[in-house]
């Protein structure tokens, strides 16, 4: 086979075809964004999760005199509902799971408080002992905070367990829904960018029939004839893979860095790093969309 | 070199057989006519030989390959031994008469070094070496069709298949195309020839096989396009065919 010939067949092919092979280019380019968006987004939640679970405390909130009687009928905790709170945390059955845990008297809460509402009216209205005596735990696996929860719940003196992880399964739900739905556009593009694709492929076919004609009466192999036309594919939708990477590469650098991250301080985000690593399967999906979506076009073409 | 051994052919859509037990041998360097009105099956023929089509039952015996049994992966290697020309010419009409012929070689992944020593060569055969860098459509249709023998030939086939080579030229051109074939024939390339034209065929005195409704129905050395009417062995039908009459 002659690798210049195969250019050359597939240089004409692009040319003639441009406006076609730019749409190829535009949609793969936008369908391989949303991938890499819907990709980074999996890996902000898992960065956001390795980061959050493992500071994740379970707390025992104890019972005030400001409690409701519904949970606590006999009014704030005492000092032996504490003292066994605590005994039980300690205790052999847990020790597996619990890797260690200290008790915040109202003082202490009250002067978290202060702190994290430092600048809030409500602190003029907030005394103390409205605030709850806690236990804050932590777990070895923080998947395990069930076991707390189960042991501690309803026991006298205690008015609730919170898994914080609650809060932040929230969070996650949401950007899972993004992340779904970045995945969901991103599939639907990839299907059409496939189809065009395909037709583009039997387009150019077509424009070049004669050519086809002639070089299967004079005995061109089935791969040299279909090389060019694969070849075709794969080179729109590698431009709209690197435009892809491109837009990614935005995203995570300009917008993400640049205007979320100083919003958000506490919050540790995907960067470029994430989008370099991915940048390669990116690339690599549109390069085998191309070809599959082209070489079963071309392939069919030449049957009929 | 060719043969044939009771090869049938139907198509889905017509009823009937378009080859029915057809039988043919053909030796190496022989030059041979196929007649036979449109729809008898010369066609057919062709294309099996060209390992466009599989017949239904029978062999096909190509340049010593089975046609038949060939698996599709092996065809372009076959087809590299046969030259092919067509009424229509079948140029690219964006390529010169130069690169025309050597596209046939370029895609077959032939050196340039052969090509450039190749394509001169066969281009003087056809008498068209002035020409290599006219487009076909500053061509005469005889010209084109010099073009078009020179690329079937440009790869030195064995065999060259001409499916009505000079269907679309007037008969002064046609003579022309005819004394290249029987120039080409006499360097040792077989050539069989599918044609509907009298003069041509009466003026060779060649081989000249009939196919009438999917059957071999004449098979004669030195002959003419027709057979007189009173030969007692000719069947009757074939001349009785009205659209045979308006053949050049």
């Amino acid at each position: 086979m002659n690798i210049g010939f195969v250019f050359q067949e597939m240089w004409a092919g692009l040319k003639s075809n441009l406006a076609m092979v730019f749409s190829i280019v535009l949609v793969t380019f936008i369908s391989l964004t949303f991938v890499g968006v819907a990709a980074l987004l999996q890996m902000q939640i898992n960065e956001m999760k390795s980061y959050w679970y493992d500071r994740a405390q379970v707390v025992v909130y104890l019972c005030t005199d400001y409690s409701s009687e519904l949970v606590c009928p006999a009014g704030a905790v005492t000092d032996e509902q504490k003292a066994s709170v605590g005994a039980q945390l300690a205790s052999q059955g847990l020790a597996p799971y619990v890797s260690d845990f200290y008790f915040e008297s109202h003082q202490d809460a009250y002067e978290k408080f202060a702190e994290e509402f430092a600048d809030s009216s409500a602190l003029a209205f907030i005394s103390p002992e409205q605030l709850n005596e806690a236990y804050w735990v932590n777990l070895v696996d923080p998947e395990r905070s069930d076991l707390i929860v189960e042991s501690f719940s309803g026991m006298p003196g205690v008015e609730e367990v919170r898994d914080q992880r609650g809060y932040l399964d929230q969070i996650f739900l949401f950007l899972n829904i993004g992340s779904l739905s970045a995945a969901a556009i991103a599939g639907v593009m990839l299907l059409s960018a496939t189809l065009l694709i395909s037709t583009t492929i039997r387009l150019s076919a077509f424009s070049r029939r004669r050519e086809i004609g002639i070089m299967q009466l004079v005995g061109a192999s089935k791969f040299s004839i279909q090389l060019p036309f694969i070849l075709e594919g794969i080179i729109a939708a590698t431009l709209g893979a690197l435009l892809a990477i491109a837009g990614n590469y935005f995203i995570v650098d300009t917008l993400v860095a640049d205007y979320l991250a100083p919003q958000l301080p506490f919050t540790s985000f995907v960067g470029v790093d994430q989008a370099l690593t991915i940048a390669p399967y990116i690339l690599l999906s549109g390069v085998i969309l191309a070809t599959l979506a082209s070489g079963v076009s071309i392939r069919r073409y030449l049957k009929n | 070199m060719i043969r044939l051994e009771n090869v049938s052919k139907s198509y889905k859509r017509s009823q009937g057989l378009a080859l029915n037990e057809v039988s043919l041998d053909i030796q190496r360097g022989e030059f041979v006519f196929l007649v036979g009105t449109s729809g008898s099956g010369k066609s057919s023929l062709m294309r099996l030989m060209l390992r466009e089509e599989r017949p239904d039952s029978g062999e096909v015996l190509v340049l010593g390959e089975n046609l038949r049994r060939m698996p599709g992966r092996r065809v372009p290697k076959f087809r590299r031994r046969l030259g092919v020309v067509f009424q229509d010419f079948r140029l690219l009409p964006n390529k010169t008469v130069y690169q025309n012929v050597a596209f046939a070689l370029k895609v077959i992944g032939k050196s340039k070094a052969f090509i450039d020593a190749a394509v001169p060569d066969v281009l003087k055969l056809v008498g068209l070496d002035e020409k290599a860098n006219r487009y076909p459509t500053e061509l005469s249709g005889g010209e084109q069709q010099r073009v078009a023998v020179a690329r079937a030939l440009v790869n030195r086939p064995e065999v060259l298949l001409a499916d009505e080579p000079t269907g679309n030229l007037d008969p002064e051109t046609s003579l022309e195309i005819m004394g290249l074939l029987e120039r080409i024939n006499l360097s040792g390339t077989t050539v069989i020839m599918a044609t509907h034209d009298r003069s041509i065929v009466d003026r060779m005195s060649k081989r000249v096989v009939e196919i009438s409704s999917g059957q071999i129905v004449r098979d004669e050395q030195g002959a003419r396009y027709r057979e007189f009417d009173t030969q007692p062995t000719e069947t009757v039908n074939i001349d009785a065919q009205p659209e045979t009459e308006g053949d050049k």
